[in-house]
């Protein structure tokens, strides 16, 4: 099996990079975790920090450094877009973590021509996207990633298939690299078998002896065995809608009218389809350019925008309240995604009916055709727009007069 | 698949503010403050001249932001017995009408 590993070397870093260019010649640091304690998560290669050391510590080492709190929403977008565009390429990847695909790229060659045609078009589905990404190609996955660590943006690694030149490919990279509990990595390092040729040198038997399954486990990979399969993603069906307020909102009322109209016409399209939802994202931009996001999996597929609507501002008002609120500025757009379509379930109606809802969505939807039929003979106003519209109070604190109410549509579901 | 949409904002129609600024023609005295005001309406240019400044404040909002809003309010009684607010936008030195 030959498996390319796809590995975008600091990803936030890149994403941080992208966003204010002015960066570029500066240290970085970027920090995430709790506001009493944080972490750094990433950091220029040059201030030589690790994953998870003290913001305190590293602002101490590089006083210099820009430090920029993390948007791992932004992230994670930007990464299931990588991935997105991956499985044009091929259909079997596997999402290792943010950062890191594994490609199974056997039989493509037919298809791309050659193997360097198809890792060449692994590495412009990176590049596409605004990443420079290492590219390592071997017949395991964990060669595949050890070739991928060793690589350059643009000169991917490929090693050959026998078992020989991978082991020597391995040989003078650390144990550390290892897929291993920490303290077998420690144990290895007390018996001064600290190269994967160090590793490669010992006898299976006396591996095991000394650190069980996985001394076997070691001995394995560093000889270039590994028959882990990859787990790969399948490519789901989703609605993604979003909506951006035409000024930054900072109250409650605009906020949850916002999510509503969002909902009502992200389950209208899951209603079309005669599915439901079984997960909800939400991301809400903030006016810093900050990003919050919400998941939220039903307990039971649901295609009822008003169930989500009372979830997520059930959560939003509980999170607004609490003292480390994510939500620290004005919101300018929100935008959904809706996952796990599945078949809609049966529900059981109420013994008393809403009647006046009900009459109410009829009366809406009979108006609505009524009038964009005679916008439609008019001036061909756009069909999925509805005509009726209602004034919602936005911020009517605001001393500038045009952001106190705004017309919204009313739609009928 | 849906493609993402999250590159074109889709909202447009949906969210529509109200009481928006109108663009006027302002003639202004020495000292800035307006002495006549005209009006598009259906098409058709409409002149009035200030008979009295009843009240003039200023905004000054959002300087956090890129573009920071600078309006001077001018509440104006005209010769036509109508009480007309106007604004100029000290960034672009533009004049509109909005009710405050």
């Amino acid at each position: 099996m030959s498996i390319a590993c796809v590995k975008i070397p600091h990803l936030p870093l890149q994403c941080a990079v992208a966003r204010a260019p002015e960066l570029r010649s500066k240290l970085v640091i970027i920090y995430h975790g709790e506001e009493a304690r944080p972490v750094v998560l990433d950091a220029s290669p040059d201030a030589h920090l690790r994953r998870g050391t003290s913001l305190i510590r590293a602002m101490s080492q590089h006083p210099e450094a820009a430090v920029i709190r993390a948007d791992e929403a932004v992230y994670d977008a930007r990464w299931h877009d990588v991935v997105e565009n991956l499985l044009n390429v091929s259909d079997r990847v596997e999402d290792a973590a943010r950062g890191c695909a594994f490609v199974a790229i056997d039989g493509l060659s037919e298809l791309y021509g050659s193997q360097d045609q198809t890792v060449a078009l692994l590495s412009e589905t990176t590049t596409k996207h605004g990443f420079e990404s290492l590219i390592g190609v071997a017949p395991g996955r964990f060669p595949a990633y050890c070739a991928a660590i060793r690589a350059q943006p643009y000169k991917p690694i490929s090693l050959p298939s026998s078992r020989t030149a991978v082991r020597e490919f391995l040989a003078p990279m650390p144990v550390d690299i290892l897929p291993l509990d920490t303290r077998a990595i420690e144990l290895m390092h007390d018996f001064a078998l600290d190269t994967m040729g160090d590793l490669a040198a010992q006898s299976v038997s006396a591996l095991q002896a000394q650190l069980g399954p996985d001394g076997r486990r070691a001995w394995e990979l560093v000889n270039g065995i590994d028959p882990t399969r990859l787990n790969t993603i399948e490519r789901l069906q989703t609605i993604i809608d979003t909506l951006q307020f035409p000024w930054p909102v900072a109250s409650m009322d605009a906020l949850s009218f916002g999510i509503r109209t969002l909902l009502d016409r992200a389950f209208t399209s899951v209603q079309r389809i005669d599915k439901a939802v079984g997960r909800m994202d939400l991301t809400c931009e903030m006016s810093d350019s900050e990003h919050w996001n919400y998941t939220h999996v039903f307990k039971e597929p649901t295609d009822s925008a008003m169930l989500a609507h009372s979830v997520v501002m059930t959560y939003v008002e509980t999170v607004v309240q609490s003292d480390a609120s994510p939500i620290r500025s004005p919101i300018e757009a929100i935008s959904v995604q809706l996952a796990r379509l599945g078949p809609a379930r049966a529900e059981q109606s109420g013994l008393w009916n809403e009647h006046e809802k009900g009459d109410l969505d009829t009366a809406l939807r009979q108006l609505s055709a009524q009038l964009n039929t005679k916008l439609n003979t008019k001036m061909s106003t756009n069909m999925t727009s509805s005509p009726i519209k209602t004034v919602v109070d936005v911020e009517p604190w605001s001393r500038i007069p045009e952001r106190r109410q705004a017309l919204a549509e009313v739609t009928s579901r | 698949m849906v493609s993402n949409p999250r590159k074109t904002p889709s909202i447009g129609g949906s969210y529509q503010p109200l009481n928006l600024p109108m663009a006027v023609q302002v003639v202004s005295t020495s000292d800035g403050q307006p002495a006549s005001v005209t009006e598009t309406r259906k098409g058709r240019a409409v002149s009035s001249r200030v008979e009295h400044v009843i009240d003039l404040w200023e905004l000054d909002d959002e300087w956090w932001r890129a573009t920071s809003v600078r309006r001077r309010y001018f509440r104006l009684l005209m010769d036509t017995g109508r009480v007309l607010t106007v604004f100029k936008d000290l960034s672009s030195g533009e004049w509109f009408r909005q009710e405050y």
